[in-house]
């Protein structure tokens, strides 16, 4: 298995735009397209989400999570779950919508499999990154959620073209590290018009370089890649597998412990990610 | 191409660590190094913008009077910090620590503390002895740490784990 020449063949095709999305994304990307209208009303989101079960079942499930509702207040009204959740991260659902189908467009069956251990990664990485955000670098939660979405959207891309290049995914992949990923992630993510501060971060993230202290968007994506327990099958193909092995990770915010505030944080971490993978 | 290091200034002078390396200094240097099971900890004084970096492999060993100080060993590393602190005009809790490193990078040791480990634990107990503010630490796991240390702000960079060729290759570090 050439893995050079069938990296570049695919990094080739999603720099020219020829990446096809699942057809039944078409509304998903339509809510993305309102979403950056400045006429957009909640009306017109909740016509539009209510005609995609995939994305009404999510913004219900996200709404309800701890998360977006500490108080406990359940609602099963997508207009009020709409209001509940913000423009911001109706964006994000929006994306999520695209890499679950994404994730189950490849015909084979192990590449299905690692597409789905791959999102429960991305679900990780997603719920901690918003915490994050919140408590311990003071970005906007909500930018931090959505660049958690579409941070591996690069390698579900990869797994979604590996049928038409047989051994590539059981071949060491240390290639696809830094310049392939950020290549092919920059393509898709342009496709589905991601705003710039999120391209910014996804940046830093390809770049690998954490700030110690973090203080960036782009830091509290790497940072919560690296908390994150679930470790992303695509990292172990490429040499760079945790083994098992913990990082201690320790910081002081203010009069607060890094390790402190994800204690206190972790049944809302726990209760986002199990929303966005059920 | 964008820089590896988002939103830094250029250092004027590079100076590259290797294993068993010492170096404390200030103006616009970066410090920068590689490791694995060997640990590095960046000491900075926030007012005067001074600092250093050790890249210690071992604890300790027998010391032997009137032997220089080698900076391979965690214990011998801390005092040469402590003389550069005190040279500086400076004390030692006037500054900010922080701790990398210690990697497992063997596996099958069979249930013995790991050298990396090891490290870990003496260098967290050295900055205590001496009431230095531990504020930041990304230690343990498996695999390589790069890192750089920018003495004009303290800000330091961190990219974890860096494949099995890692190396320190130009001003960026890639």
């Amino acid at each position: 298995m050439d893995v050079r020449s069938a990296l570049d063949v695919i990094a080739a095709d999603a720099a020219r735009g020829d990446i096809v999305f699942p057809t039944h994304t078409e509304i998903a990307l339509r809510v993305q397209r309102l979403l950056d209208d400045p006429e957009c009303s909640v009306n017109a989101l909740t016509k539009l989400i209510g005609a995609e079960p995939i994305l009404a079942t999510r913004v219900l499930a996200i709404a309800n999570s701890i998360a977006y509702n500490p108080g406990g207040r359940a609602i099963s009204e997508i207009k009020s779950a709409v209001a509940r959740l913000g423009f911001a991260t109706l964006r994000a659902l929006a994306a999520t919508v695209i890499l679950r189908q994404m994730k189950d467009l490849p015909p084979a069956a192990e590449h299905r499999a690692l597409a789905a251990r791959l999102w429960e990664h991305t679900a990780s990485v997603a719920s901690l990154a918003r915490v994050i955000a919140h408590r311990v670098t003071r970005q906007n939660p909500d930018a931090a959620f959505f660049a958690g979405i579409v941070h591996e959207i690069g390698s579900f891309y990869l797994i979604a073209r590996a049928g038409a290049f047989p051994g590539l995914l059981t071949s060491d992949l240390e290639l696809w590290h830094g310049d392939g990923e950020a290549a092919v992630g920059r393509a898709v993510l342009r496709a589905l018009q991601v705003p710039a501060p999120i391209l910014e971060a996804m940046e830093t993230l390809w770049s690998g370089f954490l700030a110690m202290p973090p203080t960036s968007l782009g830091d509290t994506l790497l940072l919560a890649d690296q908390l994150s327990p679930v470790e992303s099958p695509i990292d172990a193909l490429a040499g760079m597998s945790r083994k098992g092995m913990i990082v201690e990770l320790e910081l002081l915010i203010d009069d607060e412990t890094l390790t402190g505030i994800l204690a206190e944080s972790a049944e809302e971490v726990a209760s986002l990610s199990s929303a966005l993978k059920s | 191409m964008k820089p590896a290091l988002h939103g830094t200034d250029e250092p004027s002078e590079i100076v590259v660590l290797g294993a068993g390396d010492f170096y404390f200094g200030g103006g616009q240097t970066r410090i920068s190094t590689l490791l694995g099971s060997c640990v590095s900890i960046t000491l900075w004084h926030p007012r005067k913008r001074i600092g250093g970096m050790c890249h210690y492999m071992m604890t300790e060993r027998s010391r032997v009077p009137d032997r220089a100080l080698d900076a391979r060993y965690a214990g011998e590393a801390f005092d040469l910090f402590l003389q550069h602190v005190e040279a500086a005009g400076t004390r030692p809790n006037e500054y900010q620590a922080k701790l990398f490193g210690g990697a497992n990078m063997f596996t099958g040791s069979g249930g013995k503390m790991d050298i990396g480990r090891r490290n870990i634990e003496l260098g967290r107990a050295l900055l205590s002895s001496q009431h230095i503010a531990l504020v930041a630490e990304h230690v343990a796991g498996s695999g390589r740490r790069k890192l750089h240390f920018d003495l004009w702000s303290g800000d330091v960079w961190l990219a974890f784990p860096e494949g099995a060729d890692a190396k320190i290759r130009n001003s960026y570090g890639r």
